[in-house]
């Protein structure tokens, strides 16, 4: 039933009421595009086309199938149909090829003492021309690169450096080696890999710093051009690994046994996170699993954690759990253990496994004291395991 | 379109024959039921208290910025907004005398259970220490929200309705007037009293005391003693466990799981939490790690990137962060004196308790708003540490003002740093990093000769009209400072320079400078913020629109207006907190004034409205809605004179309330003349009106707090709910023969 004095607007009187509201809303549309901003020079802006580019290229280890490609560069396994993005976010299928669109276009270029991916046995207190390219096939929660781990190439400002100009650029800054980091190598591998065997021409170590979830295959390819890495081992659990890092345990492990059948040399680090990585019990579960593989020798690294992205409602690590954790290693059998993070520990410090005199007495990427002559104790005659020159 | 839909007068038996409207001017005037306006007093003042501590809780539990505070009370509009209009069917129902009363027993105990529910699932809904995603916050406190908003909306039409069967009068204005005093009342007691001596459950407890008594007594009143008797012993059982349970540090345990918590304590300025893990105690603000014990790299770069600039720094002053290991640093440099201005009093007690501080004469804490201080000083600085979170929100973007580094630089002596900081972009600059970066570099170099960025765990941003360095390892070890991580052996003092100025190429020069009044920096902090989410809230934003074009269609010229008076308040409310707190400084009693001046100002302009012998017409609603759009514009006006006399605290007081109370009392007003003014069932007009009411009211407060005084300064928005409010006015008037009242 309609009342009689029903008040009813009509749509040309609705409209020009919300004219008003419209105009605010444009002024603040007009700021609004303000906001871009404009790219530094060296820097491209993001593209967001679909289309491939100059940084395309088409990628290696992926099989065609019926319903699409499939990606077996990583365990996750992803099956692309045409046009689909895989989980890591720079592998594409276009016209029933896997490209990588994470090739010679770097978001991250730096210089970094070694020191700092940590690596402490090899080449110490060197600089590692380090470069990363965005996308990652984890998802931690933790992440510090998030700004480039969590999104595609196409949503970065990136910088245009071939292979052969990343050598250049490494040889003209000095560097001793080429750090393939911050976001995760595996995901721009095919930028990686002709990067580092054009470097190994030229006389340059590659350093591969990754989370290690890598299919068995790439990764026994990688190592013919890779000399060190340092894999992060972010738990002993399985059900950790999935909550934290979407991801499994195993892949990582097998990870780290190859690259120490490949004779790539290896260190490890493992973040200890408040609630999450930091129960006493499972980093046991861990050292004996490292020592019972013959991993005693590569150094391991328990790093302090501080909020950080998604993670930002828990404390910083109390150093003394990072203290307990570094003496279950060496009473598990591990021969070297040090506590990263938290500047001036003596768990900084190297300490010969043999004679356990301090060998190398060092403060961030500055040795102090040094103990050691041609990789070896020189109190005790011992080879240190490392890459020393 | 109508306001009231086809079937509303259906049936004969549900209500008056149409010709036993009421007409206005009425004979007499009418008053509310003593129950009832007893039981909407109650219902406003438990509202009023649950809002705070819900709203408070949540931003602890997930974030607390203008967006997440908007999305929390954008929900809780909406959701009584529905409650109201669900409350149409209590037309339907043959109610018994003793159906309010029931409500007002049942009332009370959802506060507390919303409040346990968020600290008991926290850890088990969402993941442990990490922070929710936007659209689980969204659907989260949309669903923590619903049975309390839905029964509080549902109250407010359910007694509208009751008040008119029973008199036959509509008494929607007296209804309002009775809430929005009950929100006065509650808000008095709760912010200025309770919240200083009770914790969050035990508060709720007085309330719920006085709801159960309101319901006791109208029971009693209506001659149901039986169900008073054997009411009372359950809700006396109830308040004593509110009050007495423990109920507060038994929940809050669940929140730090894996932490021994030594401590939780609400404060009038956020929740402090201490935990206790190993050997080191650190201290939470809104489960924030403000400090802990042992932090000392943090530290170091919070001090020595400043200090070592300065050749012979005697006196320092810290903003904020005298608990977070900052002093013992400061002492290694020859120092006079240093000053702490901390806002929350309480993080000095605290801290003190359990986090190790210096005792050393030197050492001054100035409990207060830094922003206030720093314009009333009398002493001067070598070295100002800044040392706030960033400027994520309206009342941190003051720290960050060319206005506030103008009023710091008189406090300078010759050559004096100046330090703050941002989120570190080490590796990577982001769009939305470079923007926020951008504004605060160009907003120093607007005010400082020299401005350099030292990258770190943070990114320290240094300003001075003195040379500055970014070599910070070299100046430390010039200056003799002997240092754990600040030195040469961490910082590669060429690697730093080259990563400084990696970040100084790729910033903006165009961004604008951050201002009080037209503040750049915390939207962009914002952007910054949402791009962790990967999922956007895109289904939410997509029904809030689908949400307001239907209202949209169905608003008429009355609820267009009462729609526009809600967000003219809010908005006009927002406006003035935020520039009270830049002008005059953050102060929490202040900012509870002003709010229960506003819940005053719309008590007695609908109580007025209740008295006026003049009757009701147009007219008076479109006058009234125009005096609102021009109490708006005069609002800029304030602003401008308010910086020549922000130093006569009495006048910006004065001139604060008075505007406030102004506009208050005309929305106030406006809502009950629309009340009047509007066709249809009571149960209808109560839910229509209520219903836009609060939705108006929760644009205006999402709308103009995340968007628009970023993006358009303060001054425009005024201008925009003055225009929203014009065009209600002329809507109005073009339909102004629709509303003619019959004599």
């Amino acid at each position: 039933m309609k009342l009689m004095n029903d008040v009813v607007l009509s749509k040309r009187e609705f409209m020009r009421t919300c004219l008003f509201a419209a105009g605010g809303c444009m002024l603040g549309l007009e700021r609004l595009n303000a906001l871009g901003g404009i790219p530094g020079p060296g820097i491209l802006p993001a593209a967001s086309d679909d289309d491939l580019w100059k940084w395309s290229k088409e990628g290696l280890f992926y099989v065609k199938t019926d319903g699409g490609v499939l990606c077996q560069k990583c365990p996750h396994g992803c099956l692309l149909a045409a046009g689909e993005v895989g989980k890591c976010r720079n592998r594409v299928n276009r016209d029933g090829k896997m490209y990588s669109i994470a090739y010679g276009n770097p978001c991250a270029v730096h210089i970094d003492p070694i020191e700092k991916k940590p690596l402490f046995h090899f080449l110490p207190s060197t600089r590692a021309y380090s470069i990363a390219a965005a996308g990652c096939n984890l998802r931690c929660l933790n992440c510090q690169n998030w700004q480039i781990s969590q999104f595609s190439p196409r949503e970065t400002s990136n910088f245009d450096l071939m292979p052969e100009k990343v050598v250049e650029e490494c040889l003209a800054n000095r560097c001793e080696s080429i750090a393939y980091t911050y976001s995760e190598p595996t995901t721009f591998y095919e930028y990686a890999f002709d990067t580092a065997a054009i470097a190994r021409k030229n006389k340059i170590r590659n350093v591969w710093k990754s989370g290690g979830y890598i299919n068995e295959e790439p990764l026994r390819h990688l190592c013919k051009v890779i000399d060190a890495a340092n894999i992060d081992l972010k738990s002993f659990d399985n059900d950790v690994y999935w909550k934290l890092n979407e991801a499994t345990l195993d892949p990582v492990l097998r990870t780290l046994r190859v690259f120490k059948e490949e004779k790539v040399w290896l260190e490890i680090t493992n973040l200890v996170i408040p609630g999450w990585t930091d129960d006493l019990a499972m980093i046991r579960r861990m050292c004996e699993w490292l020592v019972k593989n013959n991993l005693d020798e590569c150094p391991l690294h328990f790093s302090r954690f501080t909020p950080m992205y998604k993670l930002n409602q828990l404390p910083i690590t109390p150093v003394s759990v990072l203290e307990q954790a570094r003496r279950i290693a060496f009473d598990s059998g591990m021969h070297y253990a040090y506590i990263g993070n938290v500047p001036g520990h003596e768990g900084e410090n190297t300490y010969c496994h043999a004679c356990k005199k301090l060998l190398l007495e060092r403060r961030g990427f500055t040795i102090l004291t040094s103990n050691m002559a041609k990789g070896t104790c020189r109190f005790c005659g011992a080879a240190i395991p490392g890459v020393w020159s | 379109m109508n306001v009231s839909p086809p079937g509303d007068f259906a049936s004969p038996t549900d209500a008056p024959a149409r010709g036993n409207l009421p007409s206005y001017p009425p004979a007499s005037h009418p008053r509310l039921d003593a129950d009832f306006a007893a039981g909407v007093f109650a219902l406003g003042a438990t509202s009023v208290a649950t809002q705070v501590l819900v709203l408070r809780e949540c931003l602890s539990v997930f974030y607390g910025n203008e967006l997440v505070i908007g999305i929390i009370l954008a929900n809780w509009m909406l959701l009584t907004a529905a409650g109201s209009w669900l409350g149409r069917v209590s037309r339907r129902w043959e109610m018994a005398d003793g159906t309010l009363a029931f409500i007002l027993f049942i009332l009370p105990i959802l506060p507390p259970s919303t409040l346990a529910a968020v600290r008991l699932l926290r850890n088990i809904v969402f993941t442990a220490g990490a922070m929710a995603g936007m659209n689980e916050i969204i659907l989260s406190t949309f669903i923590l929200l619903i049975p309390y908003c839905l029964l509080s909306g549902f109250t407010f039409t359910f007694i509208s309705w009751r008040a008119w069967t029973r008199s036959g009068e509509n008494l929607i204005r007296k209804v309002y007037g009775w809430e929005a005093l009950g929100s006065m009342a509650g808000g008095i007691v709760f912010s200025l009293i309770l919240v200083f001596i009770l914790k969050p459950f035990q508060s709720l407890g007085i309330f719920a005391l006085f709801d159960f008594g309101v319901a006791l007594w109208i029971l009693v009143r209506r001659g149901r003693t039986g169900s008073a008797a054997i009411l009372a012993l359950p809700s006396t059982a109830l308040v004593c466990l509110l009050l007495f349970g423990g109920l507060d540090d038994l929940t809050a345990r669940e929140l730090f799981k894996g932490q021994e918590m030594l401590l939780y304590e609400e404060t009038p300025y956020g929740t402090l939490g201490v935990t206790s893990q190993s050997d080191q105690n650190n201290l939470f603000e809104n489960n924030v790690l403000l400090s802990t014990s042992n932090d000392v790299p943090s530290a170091e770069e919070a001090v020595h990137y400043a200090m070592s600039q300065h050749p012979n720094p005697h006196r320092v002053l810290v903003i904020s962060g005298g608990m977070s290991g900052l002093v013992p640093e400061i002492l290694k440099y020859q120092v006079d004196r240093i000053d702490d201005v901390e806002l929350n009093p309480s993080i000095v007690d605290i801290g003190r308790r359990f986090i190790p501080v210096p005792a050393d004469n030197r050492f001054s804490v100035i409990a207060g708003d830094a922003r206030r201080y720093v314009a009333t000083a009398a002493s001067s600085y070598d070295v100002v540490l800044i040392n706030l979170p960033e400027p994520g929100t309206a009342q941190l973007n003051r720290y960050y003002t060319e206005e506030f580094f103008e009023s710091l630089k008189k406090l300078l002596t010759n050559g004096g740093v100046v330090s703050t900081s941002l989120i570190s972009s080490e590796d990577y600059m982001s769009a939305e990093s470079r923007q926020t970066h951008s504004v605060l570099l160009n907003t120093l170099r607007s005010v400082f000769r020299h401005a350099v960025i030292v990258p770190g765990m943070r990114d320290y941003f240094l300003a001075s009209d003195g040379d500055l360095s970014v070599a910070v390892a070299s100046l430390v070890r010039e200056r003799g400072i002997a240092t754990t991580y600040v030195n040469d052996n961490y910082l590669d003092d060429g690697l730093l320079k080259d990563r400084s100025d990696t970040i100084l190429r790729s910033l903006d020069k165009g961004a604008p400078v951050n201002r009080d009044f037209d503040p750049a920096s915390y939207y962009r902090q914002l952007l910054y913020w949402l791009s962790q989410f990967r999922e956007k809230p895109w289904v939410f934003i997509g029904a809030g629109v689908v949400l307001l074009a239907l209202l949209s269609v169905r608003m008429n010229a009355i609820t267009f207006g009462v729609f526009a008076g809600g967000f003219a308040g809010s908005a006009v409310e927002i406006v003035l907190i935020i520039a009270f707190q830049i002008v005059y400084g953050y102060v929490y009693i202040a900012t509870g004034i002003m709010v229960t001046i506003f819940m005053g100002g719309l008590a007695l302009g609908a109580w007025q409205n209740g008295r006026s012998r003049r009757g009701t017409s147009v007219g008076k609603f479109i006058a009234l809605e125009s005096a609102v759009g021009a109490c708006a514009l005069f609002i800029p006006l304030l602003l401008a004179g308010l910086v020549e006399v922000s130093r006569h605290l009495f006048i910006v007081q004065a001139g604060f309330a008075l505007i406030l109370l102004v506009i208050s009392f005309l929305v106030g007003e406006e809502f009950a003349e629309g009340s009047k003014l509007a066709k249809g069932s009571v149960a209808a007009i109560a839910s229509d009106l209520y219903g836009v009411d609060l939705v108006g009211s929760a644009i205006g407060a999402l709308l103009v707090s995340t968007l628009l005084i970023p993006l358009i300064g303060m001054s425009t928005v005024c201008f925009i709910t003055a225009a929203l409010s014009f065009a209600g006015a002329v809507v109005t008037a073009v339909r102004r023969k629709a509303y003619a009242v019959v004599l």
